[in-house]
């Protein structure tokens, strides 16, 4: 019926030569034939998997919430290197893993916190890493359950300005800034991270104690939505502190051409601390693929020293959003070492069931949106 | 009695295209209730504070964003139309020209913008700063209607109200504003459903609505079924806005007034004023879109600036977003069809429940929507899934309620008594209505058309889930400079830029349209265009009009 009208207005364009239809159907004619032939293209790679398996070139789909262009700098390497393609889904959730039911695409879940694979793999949904991809691996930032490797990391931080405050105004602890003298002074952002923060805190200090602190967060601190909005206004001066992730300050650097090109500036706390806090990005394979060898062998290569690591070490900040190698021996040249960040232990399998912190933060009105 | 059952088939076949497309519509309610959704959930999310305090926000900002829009939208229009502003044809189109810029993109330059110049000041994410951001987005959907329907006004009226010596205050509230009433009610319903489902923005400006719950939920929590249960009470909100709109709308007014032939009306002399009204009247566009061009014309300057852009990467998504967006305008434009012509020619209270329901979805958060048609699809029809169709189909349901909104505008010009005189001449139904009714609802249709085409060209959510793998469209791209935080003018400039240049034709396209209704020439003179207009009126010349005195003795004698 469609096909039918669009023949009849296409015939009554000859009998009534108006301008404006003839330029219409014109433009929309030769646009919708130019976005067919482009997807055509696009959907012969995706929608065969028996062409992948058949030869060595498989194409993997990878899904990933991971900042868009070091999963490009990634997937490129190793294109380069294998002749593997990949099809990216960028911005991917649990939830359309979920929704995707059976028909699910997914080779490998490449996450930017730890709480999607842990939730993956908390669902049954990921198969098992190999050993020694997980032995790649520095200590304690996989799952413990070996759902999950991890491929990068980042660290909680505390910003500051400081033509504002001076370093050594700075609290010692994440505990300490609850404290009187820093009421209103600083900025945080109920992020993910924030949540994951949190979950640890319940985890490891218990509830009371907890909701005490929050309190504390939500009494004095100004709840600025988003990480990138507490780094630039802690660098605009509106704030003098400022509970973010580290690399956001990184890229912002690297974007004004240098570290000292920035008024603020970036504080670990000097001994092991919540505040410090490491948070994996994961890589996992997911149980429906249909792709396992290759999938493992991608994320080894993601994992391994002289492959994903050297790249995520030193790749510009545009690409490898300063975020932590997690090899062993391998640095970020931006960053430095993970080393350096004196973070506590923390099994980042319980994120997946982050219930508890989640209804502490909703009750307090600590919750994003 | 040939024609006669012709006539009586052709209404059911309408009837039943009609009732599919609404039921399409109603698809991401299908997966709503299909994967759960619980009142106990609702009532454990309504304990916590943050949750009412969203809810009430969300009303809140629907009503002062609504009647800012109408505000902004209608003084526009009578600005325009019904002053002596100067360069009318050129303000109509500044006045429309933030439905270029997506929501989220505004939002972001205003709170850059702020921060370059004024970070403490924290204007921008105030709610009355938040509101005015949003409202000045958003009023175009308000302004481009009242601009036909102030145009459409029949002189004739006001000419007898002015007659009975009242102030002139009172001819515009009881005279022009009752006949404005379409226009405003259809506009506030877009606004206000464009309110109730904007993420993006609401979240840069720091505003906790229903929606931003609803993505909260999504994407810090994973807790998709809370989403799910929070998304059934925006539905509920959407529901009470439908019948609002539908109340400020009235019965019977937009048949009355879109004849096509009126007179053009008498302006209203600002005199002296005329300059710093214009200057005033800058102001407008200047804060809604200065913004964005600001950031982005620093962004793409800087001396910092040491990202090199990939102008081919930039340029590929260009073709794909005009692609998808060309394709969602036909497909909705052709959809729509069956539905706007049942509801202006065959008016039943299913025709008007059935035409409800298409915006049901146009009021629920993009990411549910796509989350819905990807669990339908991935069961449905497996092999579309991550292909154009499935990404088309979600803009269609999204933005099938803008075409059919504007289509019946344009239907309602050519009038029952075409059919009738064609029947009368032995022309079958289609026939009359590829000849007769099509040509004249043309610039309806095109309206429709351009206004799903830009929105869908501005649109994220759906679109980040939905897209094939590995295609980018120019707002994916720009979200993806953002890496979900804040947007980057250095790194985002370029895809903001051509997502303005895309816009600006659509744009210049759509208020063409609108811009038959203004005349170029001020006080005095009558355009050619007018002229041409009134020969060809069965009424004859009518020029002397524009030069009729208020409540002068020439008025009667014309009615």
């Amino acid at each position: 019926m469609v096909i039918a009208l669009n023949r009849k207005v296409g015939r009554m364009k000859t009998k009534y030569p108006r301008r404006t239809m003839t330029a219409a159907v014109a433009t929309i004619l030769g646009v919708t034939l130019a976005a067919c032939g482009g997807s055509g293209g696009s959907t012969a790679d995706g929608s065969d998997p028996a062409a992948g398996s058949a030869t060595d070139t498989a194409t993997l789909t990878v899904y990933t919430d991971q900042h868009a262009d070091l999963i490009k700098g990634l997937t490129d390497a190793y294109t380069a290197e294998t002749g593997v393609e990949f099809n990216i889904q960028n911005d991917a959730t649990v939830g359309q893993i979920e929704a995707e039911g059976g028909a699910g695409k997914a080779d490998v879940f490449l996450s930017e916190d730890p709480t999607p694979v842990a939730q993956l793999g908390a669902a049954g949904l990921l198969a098992p890493v190999d050993q020694t991809t997980l032995d790649q691996v520095r200590p304690g930032l996989s799952s413990p359950k070996g759902l999950w490797a991890a491929y990068a990391a980042r660290s909680r931080v505390l910003y500051y300005n400081p033509t504002v405050i001076s370093q050594d105004q700075l609290p010692k602890t994440l505990a300490e800034i609850v404290e009187p003298q820093y009421a209103g002074k600083f900025a945080w952002a109920p992020s993910g991270a924030f949540v994951a923060t949190t979950q640890y805190l319940i985890a490891t200090q218990g509830e009371a104690k907890t909701t005490t602190f929050l309190e504390g967060i939500k009494a004095n601190g100004v709840n600025e939505q988003k990480n990138g909005n507490v780094r630039d206004t802690v660098e605009a001066g509106k704030h003098a502190m400022g509970l973010s992730n580290h690399y956001y300050w990184w890229v912002l650097a690297g974007q004004k051409g240098g570290p000292d090109k920035l008024v603020s500036k970036i504080y670990h706390f000097p001994a092991e601390d919540a505040g410090n806090l490491v948070l994996s990005s994961g890589a996992g394979v997911l149980k429906a693929s249909t792709h396992q060898a290759e999938a493992q062998k991608f994320i080894a290569w993601v994992t391994s020293k002289d492959g994903g690591q050297k790249l995520i070490a030193d790749a510009p900040a545009e690409v490898s959003e300063a975020q932590y190698p997690v090899a062993p021996g391998v640095a970020s040249s931006i960053a430095g070492d993970l080393s350096e960040v004196k973070s506590p232990a923390f099994d980042m399998d319980e994120l997946a069931d982050s219930s508890q912190a989640e209804d502490l933060l909703k009750q307090l009105g600590l919750s994003k949106g | 009695m040939f024609s006669n059952t012709r006539v009586r088939l052709g209404p059911t076949v309408t009837a039943t295209a009609a009732v599919a497309v609404g039921l399409f519509s109603l698809l991401p309610l299908l997966y709503l209730l299909a994967t759960g959704v619980s009142w106990h959930d609702i009532r454990r999310q309504l304990r916590y504070p943050g949750v009412g305090a969203a809810i009430w926000q969300t009303v809140e900002l629907t009503v002062v964003i609504s009647t800012v829009s109408v505000l902004v939208g209608v003084g526009a229009a009578l600005l325009v139309v019904r002053t002596t502003l100067p360069y009318p044809k050129l303000f109509t189109v500044l006045f429309a020209l933030p439905l270029a810029v997506p929501g989220f993109v505004s939002a972001y330059a205003a709170y850059s913008t702020e921060l370059v110049y004024a970070p403490r000041l924290g204007l921008a994410t105030s709610f009355w700063g938040a509101s005015m951001v949003m409202a000045l987005t958003l009023y175009p959907y308000v302004f481009l209607p009242s601009v036909i329907a102030l145009r459409a006004v029949d002189p004739a009226h006001e000419e007898v109200a002015a007659s009975l010596r009242p102030w002139r205050a009172t001819i515009l509230w009881r005279v022009v504003l009752p006949a404005l009433r379409p226009a405003i009610g259809g506009g506030v319903l877009i606004v206000a459903l464009h309110v109730l489902a904007e993420f993006g923005a609401m979240d840069q400006l720091g505003r906790s609505t229903l929606t931003t719950k609803v993505m909260g939920e999504m994407l810090d929590y994973g807790d998709y079924r809370s989403a799910r249960s929070l998304s059934l009470l925006l539905m509920g909100l959407s529901i009470i806005v439908l019948l609002v709109t539908r109340w400020l709308t009235g019965r019977g007014h937009a048949t009355d007034l879109a004849r096509g032939t009126a007179r053009p009306p008498r302006r209203w002399d600002l005199g002296p004023l005329r300059i710093p009204v214009a200057a005033l009247a800058l102001v407008v566009p200047g804060i809604a879109v200065g913004p964005t061009l600001f950031m982005t014309v620093r962004g793409l300057t800087t001396p910092e600036r040491h990202i090199d852009v990939d102008w081919a990467q930039v340029g590929s998504a260009l073709t794909t977003t005009l692609g998808y967006a060309v394709a969602a305008a036909l497909v909705a434009s052709v959809l729509a069809l069956p539905v706007s012509w049942w509801i202006t020619r065959r008016p039943s209270t299913l025709a008007t429940l059935t035409e409800r329901c298409i915006w049901a979805a146009h009021a629920l958060p993009s990411a549910i929507l796509g989350l819905a048609l990807v669990y339908l699809a991935t069961r449905a029809v497996p092999d579309l899934y991550k292909t154009p169709s499935v990404l088309v189909a979600s803009y269609v349901i999204l933005f099938l309620p803008l075409a059919v909104a504007n289509q019946r505008v344009g239907l309602t010009v050519t009038r029952r008594a075409y059919d009738d005189v064609a029947a009368s001449l032995g022309a079958r139904p289609l026939r009359a209505f590829l000849r007769i009714n099509l040509p004249l609802a043309i610039p309806g249709f095109l309206a429709g058309a351009l206004l799903v085409g830009l929105d869908a060209s501005k649109e994220l959510n759906t679109t980040l889930m939905l897209i094939p793998y590995n295609a980018q469209t120019l707002s994916s791209q720009l979200w993806a400079t953002t890496n979900g935080e804040s947007l980057d003018f250095t790194a985002a400039s370029p895809y903001a830029a051509m997502l303005v240049l895309l816009g600006l034709p659509m744009v210049l396209m759509l208020t063409r349209h609108t811009l038959r209704h203004i005349e170029t020439t001020p006080a005095g003179a009558v355009p050619r265009s007018i002229v041409r207009q009134q020969e060809s009126d069965a009424g004859g010349p009518r020029a002397a009009h524009e030069h009729v005195p208020h409540g002068g003795a020439g008025t009667t004698a014309d009615l």
